[in-house]
């Protein structure tokens, strides 16, 4: 082997590689980029479905009871529980309809 | 034609573009991992698959002042540093096997080439060689994908291009030993 450390362009030669190209490769990193932002997305998904459920909890049978003028405080008396009930159960369908509504964004793609 | 390619890609996330990206700097950025890994393929190829997904999702962190090429680099160095970190692939085990231990008369035998001598190098030694021989980054642009000073980049050419020629010389005197 010639030993010609110093010069600079016979290091580039003998450094130098063969061009490296094929599909396989582009393909592999397009799936890996198509999967990472799948995984991208359910986060954004998960996260959005437990505010809403939060949300739903924690507010909407207030706020039903409000508009409804039903009560204007969250402690309820003893009489007030069946309506109570049913506006749990009306939370509920709201919560529902939101995943519904999540579920349509990603089917059609739409975010 | 390169920086409108990155353009669509920050303000659109157009994977056509990415794709056309990464046809045009895959052979570089693979060359240099395959020769960090000691010609181990499949670790190689992992890290540049996992160097072009990183740079996919940070594309927007690319502000278009160097070579597009040299933040590649950049990404696929810090991958490869960091796999070594994590001792768990088996590049790993090879890079500290066969990075210089003292030993190397021992294997030097058979090597006829400068690019199966880089294997006596440490990986960061063997980086920087690459970097600015086979890949023609100028030294500032090694001090930036390496995140070392100047002074350091040229003192690291300097040391490892010495360092490859004693590793030569011994070979070459093996070989007339053996005659």
């Amino acid at each position: 082997m010639k030993n010609d450390f110093l010069d600079d362009e016979w290091l580039k030669d003998e450094l130098s590689d063969e061009y490296i190209n094929d599909d396989d490769f582009s393909f592999s990193v397009v799936k890996k980029i198509a999967l990472h932002e799948t995984k991208s997305k359910r986060n954004f998904y998960a996260t959005l479905v437990v505010m809403i459920t939060l949300f739903s909890c924690l507010f909407i049978p207030d706020l039903i009871m409000i508009f409804t003028e039903h009560s204007t405080s969250i402690l309820v008396s003893e009489q007030k529980i069946l309506p109570f009930m049913q506006l749990e159960y009306m939370g509920v369908f709201v919560i529902l309809l939101s995943f519904i509504l999540i579920w349509s964004f990603e089917e059609f793609d739409l975010i | 034609m390169e920086s409108k390619l990155v353009e669509r890609v920050q303000r659109d996330n157009d994977h056509h573009a990415f794709e056309q990206l990464m046809r045009q700097n895959q052979s570089p950025i693979r060359q240099f991992l395959r020769r960090l890994t000691l010609q181990n393929q499949a670790i190689s190829d992992e890290l540049a698959q996992d160097t072009f997904l990183k740079a996919f999702v940070h594309i927007k962190t690319y502000r278009g002042e160097g070579k597009f090429l040299s933040w590649l680099f950049k990404i696929a160095y810090q991958q490869f540093v960091s796999s070594i970190r994590k001792k768990t692939e088996q590049t790993n085990v090879e890079v500290e096997d066969k990075a210089d231990d003292g030993k190397f008369e021992h294997r030097i035998v058979a090597e006829k080439t400068v690019k199966n001598l880089l294997v006596h190098l440490k990986p960061d030694e063997r980086a920087i060689l690459l970097l600015h021989f086979s890949h023609d980054l100028t030294h500032q642009e090694i001090a930036i994908v390496m995140q070392i000073p100047l002074g350091t980049v040229k003192t690291l050419i300097r040391r490892s291009r010495l360092k490859l020629k004693s590793f030569a010389e011994v070979s070459n005197s093996e070989k007339t030993n053996e005659k």
